[in-house]
């Protein structure tokens, strides 16, 4: 297992927002979660990657404990995020941005090189718009750039908050396209998503939210068979 | 016609003390998002630190300049750690507070230890140069070119290098800094450092010729922050320029206008401004 | 709901009740003295509470209002020939107009903006002050503000208030209490929801329809209104300005009392207005080392006990209270 969360509760303030989670990624694989508004998603990614802190539960990295690390030396173990609202840096161009992006490995610098041009192959707009600041540029191109920054680190992990969020159709494809790609090089992803068809199809073990708690777990066939599945995220 | 070019001349020195006053503030604010008001005192324990390596232990100004840079810097570290990073997730208020109590403790510190007294520098590069018809002290031209010197070096350090950037990031965008990889806490306590190391250098720079007391820095320090909402909150270009034209106001305002409400006029400036653009001159919408 | 009632008024009432009886007790002048004193800050940390603890908004032009308050009714006693008791609610309107003045555009600018903003216009206050001196004599001071004049009671006698210091507390002690009256009415009228809204994020406030601009602006102005009553009755007991009685410091000053009082609370100013200042009292001599140390008290109140004394006081009584149950 690559991560491992057992039992974890996260709260805002007095609010708990998780209860009880408890969830494991394998090495390599790709695990989707999926939950409606509100549910707790990006609150258990932000979990993860140590911007909350849990207020109880373990999460085991490759055996090592993270929940109290900070958000930077979880970055530095290879989990990487490509958050809710992108977070780019708006006045910096996209090559700063994709720089800062492999801030952890700054000292491999021909390994960085090589990953902006990597980068640049998976979403050849961001070769196009290299000087252009990343705030200025279209939603659908900053969300390539987020995913890009996140891939910069070479994570072992790529935890993706809804990548296809307010996005064209081709762009959705192109990018669910980049995340398989990226899986099948040997990153495990956790997607995080609305489009929920299309998240199972590529996923192998999926995890359903429901107010703070996982209320389903399975592999892609037992969700896709699960009634309530089909009905609340499949539509049909 | 000589008043003029005197008075500017003036400015232009004044101008350029005021800049790496409020670009160390303005470096601060980026990233902490709190007006640190005790930045005012730093700059004048820095001509104190200064004055006493100068005068009493006989230091080479340049040396004084360097170490008090350096002790600042400490010292600007200290107070982040001890003072505003616990009040990170705290209201705003808070720091605002702080930062005022830290006032009280370094302005009266100096009080009590080197009394209320003006202290004058023993004379550095005071040799006087001539030319059309203006009268300039070596002094003069020294803080000029070594503020504007240092005004580069920190243009180069935040464009050029990996430590500049992540500041720039983690003023941009904190949580995206912090999911970069990037130590935001670490970056706050070197930016700190930094800011407070500028107003040190402005400090010692300036004190040769305003003299050094207690309050130098009350002043100051309400300039700066005019400075830094006329350029816009954060932004590095808007203090650096922003200082030099309130130096040249201010210094022909002296020269021309009223010489009685001269201290005042650019706070006056700014209460207007704020009137009309409430987030300043260059300052965006919230 | 009986008992609420009971417990929300009881501490208050006992304290007022106190406070009336201070008389028969105390004779010494300095004792009244410093009494006297805490009314007026009390009733200047009070309306600085107001705009800052309830709306939020950090003015740092407090002390600013509070010397307009006192030059006006110092300037309408002595130079417009106004008796005190004709002079104080002008001055307070005088403060309070200034208050709509500065509060009209200065609201709209928001954080640091409006505190930078509001520290610039004290300290022109305070240069406009010093330097027209044929209006406020400057430097020099105003000299001989009278004390309010006798009242009047039947049978020919009269409350008389100079030299008479038991008067004189009684007549600040009423005061007081009439601003904590007003200013908590007000603060619930606003509904304290409506202030927390505004103080906790105004965009949320705007979009379920609190007009933040029109509930800051009140506040302001309230608060500009009484910080001009202490400025005027100050006036009016010291008997002599300077300019520096509008300065940051009085800022600062009023600031530290409310803070360390603890502010949002009700209890809080003027706790810290009672205590503090006999500090400062008793420690005139060492005046730097004094702020020295106000300084640290406020950089550890700040870190530790945010909500200063009276805050302490009610999270020992709710620990107190639980760790009963
Ligand atoms: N900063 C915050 N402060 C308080 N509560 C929060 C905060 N952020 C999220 N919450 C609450 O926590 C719960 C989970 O939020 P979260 O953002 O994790 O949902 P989500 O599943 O990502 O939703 P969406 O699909 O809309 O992105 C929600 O009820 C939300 O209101
Ligand atoms: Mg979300």
């Amino acid at each position: 297992m690559l991560l491992e969360i057992k039992n974890i509760d996260t709260y805002y303030g007095r609010a708990r927002a998780l209860e009880n989670v408890s969830l494991g990624i394998e090495e390599k694989s790709l695990v989707t979660i999926l939950g409606a508004n509100g549910s707790g998603k990006s609150t258990l990614l932000n979990t993860i990657s140590g911007i909350l802190k849990p207020a109880k539960g373990t999460m085991i990295f490759e055996g090592q404990p993270i929940s109290s690390l900070s958000t930077d030396a979880i970055v530095k173990l290879g989990i990487s995020q490509c958050p809710e609202g992108r977070r780019l840096f708006p006045e910096m161009t996209v090559m700063q941005n994709l720089r800062l992006g492999a801030y952890v490995r700054r000292a491999d610098r021909e390994g960085v090189e090589k990953d902006v041009e990597r980068v640049c192959e998976f979403f050849p707009v961001l070769r196009e718009r290299r000087d252009q600041f990343a705030g200025t540029m279209s939603g659908g191109e900053q969300q390539m750039l987020a995913i890009g920054r996140a891939l910069m680190c070479r994570p072992k992990l790529l935890l993706l908050d809804e990548p296809s969020l307010g996005l064209a159709p081709l762009v959705v494809a192109k990018i669910f396209e980049v995340i398989q790609e990226i899986n099948q090089s040997g990153t495990a992803i956790c997607l995080v998503e609305q489009n929920a068809s299309m998240a199972i199809k590529i996923a192998s073990k999926g995890y359903v939210l429901e107010s703070g708690t996982i209320v389903l777990a399975g592999t892609r066939e037992e969700l896709q068979e699960d009634p309530k599945v089909k009905k609340a995220y499949l539509g049909v | 016609m000589e008043l003029f070019f005197q008075q500017l001349l003036n400015g232009i020195m004044l101008g350029s003390v005021y800049s790496l006053v409020a670009l160390g503030l303005t470096l601060i604010y980026g990233i902490l998002h709190v007006p640190n008001f005790a930045h005012g005192v730093l700059y004048m324990l820095g001509a104190y630190l200064a004055y006493l390596m100068v005068s009493a232990l006989g230091f080479n100004f340049w040396v004084a300049m360097l170490l008090t840079m350096v002790i600042l810097a400490v010292i600007g570290m200290l107070i982040e750690r001890l003072v505003f990073r616990p009040l990170m997730e705290a209201p705003h208020l808070n720091s605002f507070i702080a930062a005022i109590g830290l006032i009280y403790i370094i302005e009266n510190g100096a009080l009590i230890l080197w009394g209320p007294d003006f202290k004058r520098f023993p004379a550095v590069y005071d040799q006087l140069y001539h030319f059309l018809g203006i009268t300039i002290t070596l002094h003069r031209i020294i803080i000029v070119l070594t503020a504007i010197s240092l005004i580069v070096i920190m243009q180069l350090f935040i464009k050029k290098t990996t430590l500049g950037a992540t500041i720039v990031a983690t003023a941009q965008d904190r949580i995206g800094a912090r999911l970069a990889g990037i130590n935001v806490e670490r970056v706050g306590l070197i930016t700190f450092g930094i800011g407070t190391a500028l107003a040190a250098a402005a400090g010692v720079l300036i004190g040769p010729i305003l003299l050094v007391y207690p309050s130098m820095g009350s002043a100051l320090i309400l300039k700066a922050f005019v400075i830094i909402i006329l350029g816009g909150m954060g932004s590095i270009p808007g203090a650096i320029i922003g200082g030099f034209i309130l130096g040249i106001i201010e210094s022909l305002g002296g020269g021309y206008l009223t010489t009685q409400y001269n201290e005042v006029l650019a706070f006056g400036v700014l209460v207007t401004v704020l009137a009309i653009r409430p987030t300043g001159l260059f300052g965006k919408a919230h | 709901m009986k008992k609420n009632i009971l417990k929300t008024y009881l501490v208050p009432a006992i304290a007022v009740i106190a406070a009336l009886l201070v008389p028969l007790f105390i004779e010494n002048r300095y004792v009244y003295h410093l009494l006297i004193m805490a009314c007026i800050w009390g009733i200047a940390a009070t309306s600085m509470n107001l705009i800052m603890g309830y709306a939020g908004q950090v003015n740092l032009a407090h002390g600013a209002f509070f010397g307009i308050g006192a030059y006006a009714a110092g300037l309408l006693t002595l130079k417009l020939g106004f008796s005190f008791w004709g002079a104080l609610p002008f001055a307070c309107i005088i403060a309070a107009i200034f208050g709509l003045l500065v509060g009209l555009p200065a609201l709209r600018t928001k954080g640091s903006y409006f505190a930078i903003g509001t520290l610039c216009f004290g300290v022109i206050v305070t240069v406009i002050i010093d330097r027209w001196d044929t209006l406020t004599e400057g430097q020099r001071g105003l000299m001989g503000i009278p004390s309010p004049e006798n009242i009047p009671l039947p049978f020919g006698s009269a409350i008389t208030f100079e030299n008479n210091m038991v008067a004189t507390y009684y007549l600040l002690l009423l005061f007081l209490i009439l601003t904590v009256l007003i200013i908590y009415r007000i603060a619930g009228s606003l509904s304290g929801r409506t202030f927390k809204a505004v103080r906790e994020n105004e965009d949320l406030a705007a979009s379920i329809g609190i007009s933040p601009f029109r509930t800051k602006l009140i506040a302001f102005i309230a608060s500009t209104f009484f910080a001009g009553l202490a400025g005027a009755l100050y006036a009016s007991y010291i008997g002599f300005l300077s300019p520096e009685i509008s300065d940051f410091h009085v800022t600062f000053e009023i600031l530290i009392y409310t803070m360390i009082g603890g502010i949002g609370t009700m209890a809080g100013p003027i706790i810290g207005a009672m205590i503090l200042p006999v500090i400062s009292e008793t420690l005139h001599a060492l005046a730097a080392y004094r702020m020295v140390a106000y300084g640290i008290l406020l950089v550890m109140v700040i870190i530790f006990f945010p909500s200063g004394i009276a805050g302490g006081i009610k999270l020992l009584r709710a620990r107190w209270a639980s760790s009963k149950q």
